[in-house]
């Protein structure tokens, strides 16, 4: 159960601080096209941290079982 | 902290990194233009201006920037004096200055072409040519470019996923649409007398005059209004081989002579298209003269846009004929105009997000980790990784364009994801008392898997759309090859001694 935890701690701390990175970029940059950038990315790691929760994770479980 | 700088990994780490800042060896205060690629045979070349001089003023005005350039008020034909670092020229104004103004480098960094604006022009051959025969017609091309003055430009073949060739001209700068007709062109020159070809452009030219004195248009009549603005003729002299002047004399010979001129004109041909028909007058008849005139002409709407017009068109003429035809006849496939909308400031407020993107980073790991022992080490690493992609692309010359800084934020960002992954088996391996050794090897036996995983996704595009795509695939590459051989090892040593 740790393992499956620290797994967890390190996709999450990855995917956050993906997202704050792309946040500062998304408000700091002058140009259009890397706003554009940024905020598709942020919505793609947004949904991409819902998705590991309901399927990824719901399929290792079921293997591990 | 001495035992981290002293690792063999640090020093890396660091060599890596002064070695890079050597390669884009940043000027922030440049400003002001460089002198580069003075032409043959110009006024500019015979008043002694050489290539690599910094221009400080012309006609007492200074220049240091375009807009100075633009409000310069100066006729054709007029004598200025320009001002260099080295010396003070006085230069005939003809059409243009006979040099090229490259805008001093803040660094050695290239930009790509959506930076500055330019034109691609990605080429097809129209048959299935080899790698050698690709090569052939690249080298032709290229020499093509250069006698007509385009500098800047980069020329590579490039392959698509059905195996079809294409090679790729890019050109920086603006207003360079006039490149377009000659690399197009097969380039088939021929000067025909009848049936009889009398000379062909490149092997049977030795020479094709360039100067004020045996090229341009001519000082009378040059020039006359027409119903839709104006026409100006120019001329420029070729010298033949000595086999052609030969071949000239036995024709000529057996021509009859009509009102002072042979009875057959000199026809003169490119790419099967009749340009111009010239009268031979009768003392050339059997002559092995080796000198020939050739003439043109342009039109405008305005007589200065016609004089532009005509020069052009004689130095495309004189381009076709010193460099002679292209092998194989190549077709537009596509011609991308490029603006330079992002601005050349595009790059540095850019990488400026980047690294500001990484502080936020540290911020975010900060907040995680409780411990600036983790964030500094991570900021580091992010910011080593930014400057030694940077010092890599300016030593092999690669362009930077916007692929290419999407192409440095992946590389950063899977790097911060990798420098996560460290620290948690790193801070993990503590709590279940394993060695470092081992931490590190099950942190990098993730950080390889994935990193095999990036390069084979990367491949694809390397190929994918005639390398369109290429500038990302290469930085990112090249970026994440640097985090996992050079900074995250280093990165690794930096949380392992501190903690």
């Amino acid at each position: 159960m740790i393992e499956y935890f620290s797994a967890f701690e390190t996709g999450m701390t990855m995917t956050i601080t993906s997202i704050v990175a792309l946040t500062i970029l998304y408000l700091t940059s002058s140009a259009e096209i890397l706003k554009v950038i940024s905020v598709t990315l942020i919505v793609g790691l947004l949904f991409d941290m819902v998705n590991t929760w309901i399927q990824n994770a719901g399929i290792l479980r079921y293997s591990l079982k | 902290m001495k035992k981290i700088i002293l690792s063999g990994r640090m020093i890396l780490l660091i060599f890596f990194l002064i070695m890079s800042l050597v390669a884009i060896s940043p000027k922030p205060f440049a400003e002001g233009f460089v002198i580069y690629n003075v032409e043959k045979n110009s006024s500019a070349e015979f008043a002694g201006i050489s290539v690599g001089e910094k221009l400080i003023s012309i006609n007492e005005n200074l220049i240091l920037n375009s807009e100075d350039l633009n409000n310069l008020d100066i006729n054709y034909g007029e004598i200025i004096t320009i001002k260099t670092s080295e010396n003070n020229y006085k230069i005939l104004y003809y059409e243009d200055f006979g040099f090229e103004l490259r805008e001093q480098k803040t660094s050695n960094i290239q930009k790509g072409l959506d930076l500055v604006g330019g034109v691609r022009v990605v080429l097809k051959p129209t048959v299935d040519l080899s790698e050698e025969q690709i090569i052939d017609t690249l080298d032709l091309l290229e020499k093509r470019l250069n006698v007509f003055g385009v500098s800047d430009l980069t020329i590579r073949n490039s392959q698509d996923l059905e195996g079809t060739n294409y090679i790729i001209i890019e050109i920086a700068g603006a207003n360079k649409e006039d490149v377009l007709n000659l690399v197009s062109k097969k380039g088939v020159f021929e000067a025909k007398i009848g049936n009889e070809v009398v000379f062909t452009g490149g092997k049977d030219i030795k020479s094709v005059c360039r100067s004020v004195e045996c090229a341009g248009i001519p000082a009378q009549n040059g020039c006359y209004p027409t119903e839709n603005g104006y026409q100006c003729r120019n001329f420029f002299r070729v010298d033949i081989t000595p086999e052609a002047a030969e071949l000239h004399g036995s024709i000529t010979e057996k021509l009859t002579v009509t009102n002072g001129y042979l009875d057959k004109k000199l026809d003169l041909f490119l790419d099967n298209e009749l340009i111009s028909s010239l009268f031979i007058s009768e003392n050339l008849k059997g002559s092995r003269s080796t000198s020939f005139t050739i003439q043109g002409s342009g039109e405008g709407v305005t007589e200065q846009d016609a004089i532009t017009n005509s020069l052009n068109n004689m130095k495309e003429m004189q381009t076709l004929l010193i460099s002679g035809s292209l092998p194989y006849e190549v077709e537009v496939e596509r011609v991308d105009l490029i603006s330079a909308e992002l601005g050349e400031s595009f790059f540095s407020s850019a990488i400026l997000s980047i690294i500001l993107a990484i502080f936020g980073v540290a911020g975010a790991v900060f907040v995680r980790y409780r411990s600036w022992k983790v964030s500094v080490p991570i900021m580091i690493t992010g910011i080593s990784e930014v400057i030694i992609i940077l010092g890599f692309a300016s030593l092999i010359r690669w362009n930077l364009d916007l692929a290419a800084i999407a192409g440095i934020v992946a590389a950063v960002g899977t790097g911060v994801d990798d420098q996560i992954v460290i620290t948690d088996e790193v801070m993990k391996g503590i709590k279940l008392d394993t060695t470092w050794r081992q931490r590190m090897a099950k942190a990098f036996a993730i950080i390889f898997a994935a990193y095999f995983t990036m390069i084979v996704s990367m491949l694809p595009l390397w190929f994918l759309g005639a390398g369109v795509l290429r500038g990302f695939a290469l930085t990112t590459i090249v970026g994440v090859t640097i985090g996992v051989f050079i900074t995250r090892p280093a990165f690794a040593k930096m949380i392992e001694t501190l903690k």
